[in-house]
């Protein structure tokens, strides 16, 4: 029965159970994809709620607003930035920011620092109410929204777009058009206990998609309680998957997630269910880390904040190790994710805040970015640097990113990807056949976008 | 002139000193009133009626920036709600919890009630704080404390079976067990409001009754077939009603536990409103589908209350 309680009380406490979730530790909050997450924990049911955001755009849009050109860069200028999570709590006192007030000292930077569980409805709200910052950071499946919202300025043609892994600008562009930059990012590989495949008889990493299913079956056969850790519902795993087949979502405007390729890769993820490879499903609070040390669950697809928790948790380095994606019939492909930086279209100093933004993308301040929150720059160059090349993960992550691809930046996204995972949870249970999910993730993700 | 006369005389020219009396006892009651008033009219009778009207309408994300480029599109949005199997799953759902989250509830606070009132005397007062206790608690700290009970690997409620012997099942993983788990939080977190009322239900019923049972030989069940259950219903009736429109709205203990799965099987309608308004911005869509469920609400109540008068 609906009772009344406090909403900071929820908020406070569904944070705190998502920050011990699946990936858990300081770094779970800063995926950026995990919006749906972020959206589901808004506290009402009801649509009421729809009406002061409604009263606040009828408000402001009768106080008007008044799109500017852009100022000079050489006079004084004060810039409002929105940053999230832990960059944006990083981000004022930072090297970088020291470095930026020094070469520019007419700037005045205002950092705002926003929770990611926040962050995306306030900059939307924001965008409804003509409050939008000057430049703002994003997650990377946001721009679709963004731009049907008609919010953010593009890419000035000056900025050299090949300088960045093409997987990082695809997150920061829609339809074509670059609207953003990536500021860092991160793609997915395969984590396994190396000491627990030698023992079962497994002596190099998994080049195939053959290899990852056998890996997990000699991993199971030898004491492990699982094979892999897969999730029954969970596109960010199931899509690469698609692009290594390949296939791929969308083709001219049109979904493909009934192609042949789309199916093989739906009995490929979900034969590892009915094998009994992986758990048939993961209670909220599940530990993932916790499994992986005590080896019940000896592999698992996630990105490079794990390094740092399985370390943490006491696991030597000689008994795991990072892999590459395993081959399909195409590719090798996995996911990119991470965080763009976007100019707003109502902000009155946009050169200024490209300034700022191609400071905060520059080769310099991505290295200093990398010592200080271990990000990974989304510019090809930063990865020679000494201090990333020392790193073995990191090679294996900077491979990686040549091929990851992100979802398409379509406005309607967060909708699609909830009906891809509904029915790859269908086909996970063996409440459906892969070619049947397949069909439905298509016809419902088609009449999503109103086709 | 009569008493009777002579007030009435008296009346013109006490009025405008009553006036002026009347008067400012008004605006002080209007400025005592306004702060409610002015809140309720901006946060709940505007929303209420914007709602109303964005029903009818196919607002949605990109109406955000200019909300009068959305279009009216008469009972659109109603009669998509028939065909969208999303929807129909979640009306499932919400009958399920309502229908067992209901009778469950009268029947535990009934007994609660009643072994309350008759049999233990000792430590009433202990086991009706106890009882009420999780109604007054925070549904979000009990339902992650549920969560955890029954969590698959490391819950104490398969720890427990572990003790027997017994592999315990999946509890939040399979769709059925799920439901009834919720439902039993459900039950378990609120049957301590249905236990108050009966109380107070019960202490009304005259002894008398029972005595003149009891001497005509009647056994304990017999008494409360024919004594307490007739004489409780309306007490029955009432808590019937509350308990099913506060089960219609659930929305916590899935979010909470669940978050609407397995297999969306445990998503009820408001949590579905909520996705479609405010993950998808369909905001349209979703008053359509909270005006459908206060129709429904609103029939369901008229229905009891008609049950509720004819019977009494």
């Amino acid at each position: 029965m609906p009772t009344i309680y406090s909403v900071a009380d929820y908020a406070y406490e569904t944070r705190l159970e998502r920050a011990s979730d699946r990936d858990p530790g300081p770094f779970e909050l800063r995926l950026p994809t995990t919006r749906r997450y972020l959206a589901k924990m808004k506290p009402f049911g009801h649509a009421f709620r729809v009406v002061p955001l409604l009263a606040l755009a009828l408000v402001s849009a009768a106080c008007g607003n008044n799109p500017t050109t852009g100022a000079s860069v050489n006079g004084p200028v004060t810039l409002q930035v929105w940053a999230n999570g832990d960059e944006g709590d990083k981000l004022a006192a930072s090297q970088a920011m020291a470095s930026f007030k020094s070469q520019n000292p007419n700037f005045t930077v205002q950092i705002t620092p926003l929770p990611w569980t926040t962050a995306h409805d306030k900059l939307i709200t924001s965008i409804a109410g003509r409050a939008t910052p000057d430049v703002a950071m994003i997650g990377t499946t946001w721009m679709g929204e963004l731009t049907k919202l008609n919010a953010v300025t593009t890419l000035p043609s000056s900025v050299n777009k090949s300088d960045f892994f093409a997987g990082g600008m695809d997150t920061a562009s829609a339809n074509g058009t670059a609207y953003g930059l990536p500021w860092y990012v991160e793609t997915r590989v395969i984590y396994y206990r190396k000491d627990l495949a030698d023992k079962a008889g497994v002596s190099s990493s998994p080049a195939t998609w053959d290899d990852l299913m056998t890996m997990a079956q000699k991993l199971k056969a030898g004491g492990s309680k699982y094979g892999i850790n897969l999730q029954t519902n969970d596109w960010q795993e199931f899509i690469p998957l698609i692009w290594s087949a390949g296939g791929d979502i969308m083709k001219n405007g049109k979904f493909t997630l009934d192609s042949p390729e789309a199916v093989k890769a739906l009995t490929f993820y979900s034969d590892f269910f009915k094998k009994g490879l992986t758990r048939s499903s993961q209670p909220q609070g599940f530990d993932l880390i916790q499994a992986f040390v005590a080896g019940d669950d000896p592999m698992f697809i996630s990105g490079p904040w794990m390094a740092g928790l399985i370390s943490k948790a006491g696991l030597d380095q000689s008994k795991w190790a990072v892999a590459p994606m395993p081959k399909g019939d195409k590719s090798a492909t996995s996911f990119v994710g991470g965080s763009d930086w976007v100019v707003f279209k109502n902000s009155k100093n946009q050169d200024a805040a490209w300034k700022f933004v191609q400071f905060m993308t520059s080769k310099d301040t991505q290295i200093s970015w990398y010592k200080e929150l271990k990000d990974l720059p989304s510019r090809q160059d930063a990865w020679g640097d000494p201090a990333l090349t020392a790193d073995p993960n990191l090679k294996v992550f900077g491979a990686q990113l040549k091929d990851a691809h992100s979802p398409p930046n379509i406005p309607q996204w967060e909708e699609v990807a909830k009906a891809i995972d509904d029915w790859q949870e269908k086909a996970s249970l063996n409440k459906a056949t892969p070619a049947d999910a397949a069909k439905g993730m298509q016809q419902q993700a088609t009449q999503i976008i109103g086709g | 002139m009569s008493a009777q006369q002579a007030l009435v005389a008296s009346v013109p020219r006490a009025r405008p000193a009553a006036r002026r009396g009347w008067l400012k006892e008004a605006l002080t009651g209007w400025a005592f009133s306004a702060p409610f008033l002015l809140i309720f009219l901006a946060f709940l009778a505007l929303p209420i009626l914007a709602s109303a009207i964005l029903s009818f309408t196919d607002f949605s994300l990109g109406n955000l920036v200019d909300p009068f480029s959305a279009h009216f599109i008469g009972l659109g949005n109603y009669a998509r709600l028939l065909h969208d199997p999303n929807f129909l799953q979640a009306a499932l759902t919400t009958t399920i919890f309502v229908v067992f989250g209901t009778v469950l509830n009268l029947a535990v606070g009934l007994a609660a009630a009643v072994a309350l009132n008759r049999g233990i005397s000792r430590f009433r007062a202990v086991f009706r704080v106890g009882y009420y206790l999780p109604v007054v608690s925070s549904i979000v700290a009990i339902a992650v404390i549920w969560r955890f009970l029954f969590n698959t690997d490391f819950g104490l409620v398969n720890g427990l079976l572990h003790t027997f012997g017994i592999a315990g099942p999946d509890w939040l993983g399979n769709p059925t067990l799920a439901v009834g788990i919720i439902v039993a939080l459900m039950v378990w977190r609120n049957f301590g409001n249905a236990m108050i009322i009966f109380l107070a239900g019960l202490q009304g019923i005259p002894n008398d009754l029972y005595e003149a049972a009891r001497i005509d030989g009647a056994n304990r069940w017999q008494e409360f077939r024919s004594i307490t259950l007739p004489m409780l219903k309306p007490t029955t009736l009432l808590l019937t009603v509350v308990t099913t429109i506060g089960f219609l709205q659930v929305f916590e203990e899935p979010f909470v536990m669940t978050q609407g799965g397995p297999l969306n099987k445990t998503r009820p309608i408001s949590m579905y409103v909520y996705q479609q308004g405010f993950n998808f911005f369909h905001q349209g869509y979703a008053s359509a589908m909270a005006y459908t469920l206060f129709v429904v609400i609103a029939a369901v109540t008229l229905i009891q209350f008609r049950l509720l008068r004819s019977d009494t």
